[in-house]
């Protein structure tokens, strides 16, 4: 049985109560989700995916592949895991009586984020493998994907690997020395309009 | 009872003045905002401004959202700064970056 509190937010909410409250056209007007760090994350991740679905409804595209049938319940299973707090990553400062970090979610969030804007990837999965929270500690970062068909596989993983070094090298103090990207499915081509 | 004059003190600071933060969240888990337990449990008070101040005036945190245009570190920094700056007693401040938004 699926422990329900492993759907939670650290802020209450639970994933699904906010995929029902996307799903709703973000109405009514939920103060508690649109203020919530937490919210936010899964709201984007949410969106990036919700869009894949709907693209591979395109007429132009069914005659191509679409996504494994796991794919979705694993990104959302996914979003679920990353998208709370987690750990403390430390950020430096020269007076010792600050303590700074930034969120173990914010930066799942900012991967998934970054990797999505890589054309023709969707993020399913990333993991953030390491101390953390030891300033220092070798880090490595493992992510699958999926990939639009027609896109250079190679390229494309290239290409997430470089913006997600990139953007945790200017948003995180941690040292990246590796950034593994598995191919794990290939879905139908983005329409480019509809990237953000 | 709250000190209006400490409150003042925490209110001074706009964080979201500062480069790069696009949101201040209170920096309490949801336990605490709910029952005001976690709040009693530090001693501290209300937040104001989406910033704790404790009874003593000792430990100043808040939790904050950024912008990807800038870089995160830099944010936080920037917001330790001011709060140091305002509250020069303090010994300790927390500055958690919670979102980092991709404009």
């Amino acid at each position: 049985m699926t422990d329900p509190s492993a759907h939670r937010l650290d802020c209450g909410k639970t994933v699904d109560e906010i995929s029902d409250y996307l799903e709703a056209g973000r109405t009514p007007f939920d103060p508690d989700i649109e203020t919530c760090p937490e919210c936010l994350n899964t709201l984007d991740a949410l969106s990036r995916a919700g869009r894949l679905s709907r693209e591979l409804l395109d007429a132009d595209a069914r005659a191509l592949p679409e996504p494994s049938a796991g794919w979705f319940e694993g990104v959302m299973t996914a979003v679920r895991a990353e998208m709370r707090a987690g750990r403390s990553i430390p950020i430096s400062h020269p007076d010792p009586r600050v303590d700074a970090s930034v969120t173990e979610g914010a930066v799942h969030a900012l991967i998934r984020a970054t990797g999505d804007r890589v054309r023709g990837v969707y993020v399913g999965r990333s993991e953030i493998i390491g101390d953390v929270e030891q300033p220092g500690a070798p880090i490595s970062i493992g992510l699958t994907a999926s990939v639009a068909w027609g896109v250079d596989i190679r390229a494309a993983a290239d290409g997430v690997r470089t913006a997600v070094a990139a953007a945790l090298a200017t948003h995180t103090e941690l040292d990246v020395r590796a950034i593994d990207v598995e191919i794990h499915d290939v879905h139908r081509p983005t329409p480019p309009e509809e990237r953000s | 009872m709250i000190d209006p004059e400490r409150r003042a003190d925490a209110a001074a600071p706009d964080i979201t003045a500062v480069p790069g933060v696009v949101a201040v969240h209170d920096p309490r888990p949801l336990i605490a905002r709910a029952v005001r337990a976690g709040a009693d449990a530090i001693g501290s008070r209300e937040p104001v401004a989406e910033v704790i101040v404790s009874d003593a005036g000792a430990t100043l945190a808040t939790a904050i959202s950024v912008s990807s245009r800038t870089a995160a570190p830099d944010v936080a920094r920037a917001v330790a700064d001011l709060l140091l700056t305002t509250n020069p007693a303090a010994e300790r401040v927390s500055v958690q970056v919670r979102r980092i938004a991709l404009g």
